[in-house]
């Protein structure tokens, strides 16, 4: 026997790798957040460098500016002193004159108009536009003619003015360079460390970020790995499942199987044990019934007819026993499912039908008051059936109405109607009444008319019933209480029963129509 | 007396049986030897010669049962093409197919009809088939 591998046991298995599957998209779902929050503090960590590297640049235009202004003031002083002298050499004049341009030019550069405010760009603006359009013309005046005395000398005053003037204006800048580069010291200072403070917390993210990846990502492998290892034992469980309703199944099939082998086994038992009663119970009647007519036949000498008909007594009883035994084993045959009809083609029932004549006339000698009516045409087509069986259908029928019917007339009729052969045996006994009518068709079911006579087994009519519907026929009557009973039986001509030996079951249901 | 001088041998383990059919039989004319339990047949249907019909019982004690018995007496050639009659108690529904199977002349119900037995037997006699 397979182990028990229950039902439910899968559906956890696959609930578990379902759960686990979900944990490990959702952990993925996690670390995917996390790395785009990672990207985000390193873009932050870099642009804090940048500006960190701007304010370097700053510094260094200033440091530039403060070169550019230390420069003019010298080549102002310069220029001073060279105004100064007795002797004026205009090559060194020339000399000075093209520094103080360059200076003046330098410093209107855009990169120190960037570093200062308004004023002090005026400052230099004015500085500028004095140096090339008021300074410059003279120095170039002094250099054409060295030698004039007086405009010397109003050079040389303007001159010393202008140094103070520059001066002032180079002092008033480097004051403000001054403030400038505190003030840049203190940004760069704040931002070094900003940079340093961002650059640390975002190596902390960092590495938390990436122990966080590590383990969400060794939770989400776990997670899928888990979910495909659920899988497999879920595969492994619908197998073994598989596997063992399979072994469930073979075995059920084995069991059916000997019980199907067991219960044909019983049926053909039975079937033995019926055949084997049935010819010992008939056996005896043998020598029983036939003895007592060779006897009063007088064929084993001369009888008195009180003897003949003390023989007679001992033949109808001997009859009425078979009659009894047959219809005991007939029932028993037809409920076990082993009534055999033997299907001939032909059958003549004019021919057959003269035993149940013969025996109607026998059980009617003694009722004068009772008509026989027998209307059985020779033009009648042969039939398919088992004539024994036919023959036993009217036979209890015609047997009926004898002996319930007292006086009046008991008729015999076979006709064709289309395609089947319609018997109608009638009488004008007491009747069956409605309540009565689904009982005389039961077995060992009798009317209260039958109980009263005491005759019979009640097996009469459900195995004529039957008959009739295992040759694929019917079997109904219509009844009025006190006026009579007819029977009416229908048998196809040409029946689908194959000839030989058909084992017939007992139907379901049989329908009675009833009227009257 | 429509049977005279046929000798019919029957086989038959009922003594009863035997008795009323030896009487019928005998009234009407004909000879009659019987063997009870099929085991000596063949010896004494040959010592019965010349044998016109077997009336065949087809239950027998000991798993025998008259087919057998019939199929020992086909064997022999002289009693080969004697006609054999079952006369049986079991169910004709059965039985007529397997006689039939087996190359019988015909089926007699058991018990007997008083009054159709010899005119059966004269039919077997006037070549019919009597599959009763």
């Amino acid at each position: 026997m397979a182990a028990q591998v229950p039902d439910p046991q899968v559906k956890v298995y696959k609930a578990r790798g379902t759960i686990n599957a979900f944990l490990g998209l959702f952990i993925i779902l996690v670390t995917v957040i996390l790395t785009i929050i990672l990207y985000t503090a390193v873009q932050l960590y870099r642009s804090s460098i940048a500006q960190e590297d701007s304010v370097r640049l700053a510094a260094r235009n200033l440091d530039y500016s403060e070169r550019n202004f230390g420069q003019v003031m010298r080549w102002s002083l310069y220029a001073l002193v060279e105004l100064s002298r007795e002797t004026l050499d205009p090559t060194r004049l020339e000399q000075v004159r093209a520094s103080l341009n360059i200076a003046a030019q330098r410093i209107q550069l855009p990169m120190f108009r960037d570093l200062y405010n308004e004023p002090l760009t005026a400052d230099i603006d004015s500085l500028a536009a004095l140096i090339l359009n008021d300074t410059d013309p003279k120095l170039k005046a002094i250099i054409a003619a060295p030698q004039d005395a007086p405009l010397a000398s109003a050079l040389r005053a303007d001159a010393t003015n202008r140094v103070l003037s520059v001066e002032q204006t180079t002092n008033e800048i480097l004051l403000k360079n001054e403030f400038i580069r505190k003030e840049q010291a203190g940004q760069l200072i704040d931002s070094t460390h900003r940079s340093s403070e961002r650059t640390r917390e975002s190596f902390t993210f960092l590495v938390g970020a990436v122990l966080l990846f590590i383990v969400m990502a060794l939770f989400s492998g776990a997670g899928v790995a888990s979910f495909f290892s659920q899988r497999e034992r879920v595969r492994l469980a619908l197998e073994q499942l598989n596997q063992h309703l399979e072994a469930r199944v073979h075995e059920r099939t084995t069991a059916a199987e000997s019980a199907a082998v067991e219960a044909q086994r019983a049926s053909q038992v039975r079937s033995l044990f019926l055949a084997n009663i049935s010819h010992e119970l008939r056996t005896p009647l043998n020598p029983i019934l036939n003895f007592s007519h060779a006897v009063a036949s007088g064929m084993l000498g001369p009888v008195t007819p009180e003897q003949v008909d003390a023989l007679d007594k001992v033949t109808i009883s001997g009859e009425h026993l078979l009659s009894l035994i047959n219809d005991a084993l007939d029932i028993t045959k037809i409920e076990s499912g082993q009534l055999a009809l033997y299907v001939e083609q032909g059958i003549n029932l004019r021919g057959e039908m003269q035993m149940v004549i013969h025996a109607a006339e026998s059980l009617l000698r003694d009722k004068p008051a009772v008509r026989l009516d027998i209307d059985i045409p020779d033009t009648l087509p042969p039939i398919t059936g088992d004539k024994r069986r036919i023959r036993q259908i009217f036979l209890n029928l015609v047997s009926n109405a004898c002996n319930y019917t007292e006086q009046g007339h008991i008729v015999f009729r076979l006709m064709r109607v289309g395609d089947d052969i319609l018997g109608v045996v009638a009488d004008t006994g007491p009747g069956i009444s409605v309540l009565e009518v689904e009982s005389a068709f039961q077995n060992f079911q009798q009317t209260e008319n039958g109980l009263r006579k005491g005759m019979g087994t009640g097996l009469g009519l459900p195995i004529a019933r039957y008959l009739a519907e295992a040759h694929h026929g019917r079997l109904w009557l219509e009844s009025r209480v006190g006026v009579g009973t007819t029977f009416f039986v229908s048998l196809p001509i040409r029946s689908t029963l194959a000839a030989g030996v058909v084992h017939s079951r007992l139907s379901e249901v049989t329908t009675i129509t009833q009227t009257g | 007396m429509s049977l005279i001088g046929k000798r019919i041998f029957i086989v038959e383990d009922n003594i009863e049986n035997k008795a009323i059919m030896q009487l019928l039989l005998e009234k009407a004319g004909a000879l009659v030897a019987f063997d009870r339990w099929g085991v000596t047949t063949v010896e004494k249907a040959l010592s019965f010669m010349p044998v016109d019909l077997f009336l065949m019982d087809l239950m027998f004690p000991h798993d025998q049962d008259g087919y057998q018995i019939a199929t020992r007496l086909r064997a022999v050639s002289e009693l080969r093409t004697i006609p054999i009659v079952a006369v049986s108690a079991a169910d004709p529904a059965e039985e007529i197919a397997r006689a039939q199977a087996h190359g019988f002349s015909g089926f007699i119900a058991k018990p007997i009809s008083f009054h159709d037995f010899v005119p059966y037997i004269e039919g077997v006699f006037a070549g019919k088939q009597v599959w009763n």
